[in-house]
Order: C-alpha cells, then structure tokens, then sequence
C-alpha cells in the first residue's frame, strides 16, 4: 500500500485520454515555483461554475516549463468536487495534455502557449491551441475553458 | 449553537450527487495498489439518483430506485458488502422514516454478489440498522447485460450494472452555463437497485408519504450515515465544502434546524443561495427538509413534486426553480434507452 501523487496517476492513466484518477478527497492549491534559473513550475485551481453557485468541480492546470527552451508539458483536468474539497475523479473526456510551444515573459507576467496533443479526444468545438497567462504578482491566472475565460488561483 | 464539523465527526469526505467528488478509491494499476484519501468515502455508497414513480401500467404498485456508483464499472464493479442501500419511506409527514427498505449485499465471490432486503416498519425503520422482516434474501446481482429479477410475493427486484438514465450537460453546467456540450451521462453506467412493491406496503397516508435514500458503512461496530438524497441535486447545488459532509450526516428531520459550518439553518444557507441565484428565498421550506414527496394515489410528475420519473427532467425544472427562471433548461432531454418494463433502466454501455 502507498499513496500516490496524482502526477503519479496522470502518468500511469494516461494523460489525454477518458481517465479516472485517484486522489483523496482533500483540499488542493495552486502554486508557482522557480525549479531552475528559467525553469518554472505550477499548479493553476478554479473552482467550477462561478459563484454565487457552489463549485461543483475543480478546474486545474498545471505542470512545467522552462523559459529559455520555451518548452514544457502541461496537464489541464476538470476534477470532480470544489478545490477545498477536490476528489482525485477527472470527468472522463477532459483530461487533456498540452505541448509548451511559446513563452512571453513580462515583469511579473508569464504566458505559456501550447497546443494540445491528442487532438481526437477533443471536444466538438474545443480548440486544441492552449494559452495560460501567469501573473505572479497578484497569484492568479487567466486561461480558457471550452472558450469561456476562467481566473484561477496559484495560492 | 455550534453544530459539529464533519472533520470532528470523523467524515473527511464528500459525496454527494453524481460525480460530486465521491470519495477516495482503491486503485490497482499493475503491481501497485494505491488506496487513497480517507477510509469513509466510496463510490459504490455513492448515490447518484433517487426515483420513485407508479408502475406503469398498474397504479396500484410503486417503483422505487436507488442508483449508486457513478462511471460503473470503472470506479467499483460491485456493490458495497460492508453496506447498507435503504429507500426510506416517511408516511406523516415527519420526516421520520416509518418504513425502510435495507438492501444488503454479500461478498463477491466466484464473480457473484447476492443481494438480502429487508423491510423495517416503525420505530426500527427510524434506525441505524439493518433489522426488518426479509422480503428479498439471495437475489443475484447483475453485471452483464441482460438483467438478472428476482420475484418474492407481491416484491419484485433487481440490482446490477445498468446504464446511468441521468441526463445533463454536465460540461455545460462547469462552462458557466454554456450549454451546448451535450448529455454527458449518454454513455454512463450506474448501479441500480430497483424495487417493485405495492403501494400498501408504502402506507396508507399517500397524500403525506415521501422517499429518500441513505447509504449507510459500518466502522468500528456500528453504522455511520454515509450518502443521503431525495429530489436531484440538492446537496450539489445548495451546499458549500464541508457542508455537504454535514449535510449527508443528519437526518431529514433536522435539516430545518441544523447549522451549517458558518453558523446558520441550512433553511437561511438555502434561501441565501436562493436569492443570489434569482429564486423565491421561500423556497427554502419546499426544499427542506430534503425528502421527496410521493403522493402514490396521484400521477408522479417531478415538475408537480410528486416523485420521480426517469424521464422527468429534473434540471430543466431545478434550473427554473432556483433561477427565478432566469435559466430554463440545459438543451438535453431524457435517453431513449429506458425500458418500458421492470427494471426500466437500459443496458449498460
């Protein structure tokens, strides 16, 4: 018996297919850190929908880049139940792994684009292009969901 | 007065309404075994849906409907043997349950699970128990296609891997109400557990009897309240973190008076949310206490309050109900794999 991260999960299910991951049903954070001197790593949380509905779920982003190859690998997942109290269930069909293809670093702001690799897993009208932008300074992000502009937490 | 959290109750989980963050679960990926998060949560407890409606084609019996186990078979492929599925029946109005019917399922051995019902009448129907006459004992469960029924007297009887006869866009729900990603339970399974009895065994007072359903697990020697649910998402949509956990821990008869973590009814907790959603705040008192009404010398019409059917569409009507009717439907309607006979729910995918 051990635990596993769900990083560890995301690996062995696969990443970008209909996967189920397990995780306890705990609160989980962003996060943003330096790893390297142009090497980053974070963690992007919105609960889903936006108040004043109760979050039914949890939208995450996360993953590593590294600034001057402006490369990396991201994971964004829609996980069942609000972030202080987010399960380790992806929602099958929204578990999608993307490709760091571009980094525009500004002051205390990142954004990282991509595009998505398994594009036959996306939904209909689900663009495979990705863009987070990162603003360290006020710990939060802005990407997209499904089209719809969603502000996520890094703290 | 403080009401206790569900940490202090021991309850670090969430479970609730369909995919509403079942719970840790017990993982085999090759030679690992991983069992994470805390030893309450489980999917096979996890309730997805509650339907109660008249047998079609004869009023004088009811089915009652208690589906669990959302994503089956890819969470759990079997019931929970350390369990026990109740439909509740409250037939004064009290919310108090006067009659109960505990499913209980064996051990899976050989590929195999039976199930045992028992019906408990009066006071015991109000406990944490799974005492009451047998009326179903060593009913097969089903986990391939065709459906496995069990026939005792006047109680008929199935439980097994179905398809999910839920339907929302779930996806559309998360995208800020954009709903135009479909049904996203098309392709679900569930467990169901289906019961036909006949309406004299739900009472005689149909006009103030009402349904919910409780999952309850044994820890330690006893039986902790594990699930609860009546009308459709309830706890999703009104309740916040840990109240939930609160929620799924207290009998309907105390959701009129019991607190939430911020130190208010779940009666004012509901008509906040009520409000800030555009609802009638009065509402909160037609929601609460959170059993389902199921008047059985009626029609059941769900938009009516009075039971569940499976095509009744419960979040077109929640949606209106909680909006004010500022949103009117989520542009999916009902499957088209029902059965028009006993257990009524579609082969699974």
């Amino acid at each position: 018996m051990k635990t596993l991260a769900r990083r560890d999960f995301l690996k062995m299910a696969g990443a970008g297919t209909a996967a189920v991951i397990a995780g306890a049903a705990v609160p989980i954070s962003g996060f943003f850190a330096w790893t390297g001197k142009n090497a980053l790593r974070f963690r992007a949380v919105a609960g889903m929908p936006k108040a004043p509905w109760p979050a039914y779920a949890s939208y995450v982003i996360e993953g590593d880049v590294d600034l001057s190859r402006r490369s990396g690998n991201l994971v964004k997942s829609i996980y069942a139940g609000a972030p202080d109290a987010m399960s380790g269930i992806a929602f099958p069909g929204t578990v999608r792994s993307v490709r760091v293809t571009s980094v525009k670093q500004s002051g205390d702001s990142v954004v990282i684009g991509g595009e998505v690799t398994d594009r036959a897993g996306l939904l209909a009208g689900e663009s495979p292009a990705f863009s987070i932008q990162i603003d360290r300074s006020s710990g939060l992000a802005h990407a997209d969901f499904l089209g719809s502009k969603v502000l996520l937490k890094l703290d | 007065m403080r009401t206790a959290s569900a940490t202090e109750r021991g309850l670090n989980k969430t479970m609730a309404d369909h995919l509403d963050s079942p719970g840790p679960i017990a993982l085999n990926v090759g030679d690992d075994t991983a069992n994470v998060g805390s030893p309450n949560g489980d999917p096979r407890t996890d309730i997805t849906d509650v339907y109660a409606f008249l047998k079609p084609g004869d009023s004088t019996k009811s089915i009652l409907m208690l589906n669990v186990n959302p994503l089956a078979p890819l969470l759990a492929s079997a019931f929970n043997s350390q369990a026990i599925y109740e439909l509740n029946i409250d037939t004064n109005g009290d919310a108090v349950a006067d009659r109960s019917f505990r499913i209980r399922f064996s051990d899976v051995q050989g590929g195999s699970q039976t199930a045992t019902v028992h019906l408990a009448v009066g006071d015991l129907a109000s406990l944490l128990n799974d005492g009451g006459a047998a009326v179903i004992a060593g009913a097969p469960v089903s986990f391939g296609p065709e459906p496995i029924i069990t026939v005792r007297g006047p109680y008929k009887f199935f439980a097994g891997l179905r398809s999910d006869p839920f339907f929302f866009d779930l996806l559309g729900f998360i995208d800020d109400f954009n709903f135009s990603h479909g049904d996203f339970f098309n392709d679900k399974n569930v467990f169901g557990i289906v019961l036909e009895v006949p309406n004299g065994s739900l009472g005689t007072t149909a006009g103030t009897t009402s349904v919910w359903a409780r999952t309850l697990l044994e820890q330690n020697g006893s039986w902790i309240r594990d699930d609860r649910m009546a009308r459709a998402a309830i706890n999703t949509v009104f309740n916040h973190g840990q109240d939930k956990n609160i929620f799924n821990s207290i009998d309907p008869k105390q959701d009129l008076t019991a607190s939430t973590t911020e130190g208010i009814t779940f009666v004012t907790s509901f008509a906040n949310t009520l409000q800030a959603l555009g609802g009638d705040p009065a509402l909160a008192t037609v929601l609460l206490p959170d059993v389902m009404n199921y008047d059985f010398s009626k029609p059941t019409d769900y938009g009516a309050l009075n039971g569940r059917r499976l095509q009744d569409d419960v979040i077109d009507i929640s949606l209106s109900l909680v909006t004010g009717g500022g949103l009117k439907t989520d542009n999916v309607g009902p499957h088209s794999d029902y059965l028009s006979e006993f257990p009524y729910l579609g082969t699974p995918h």
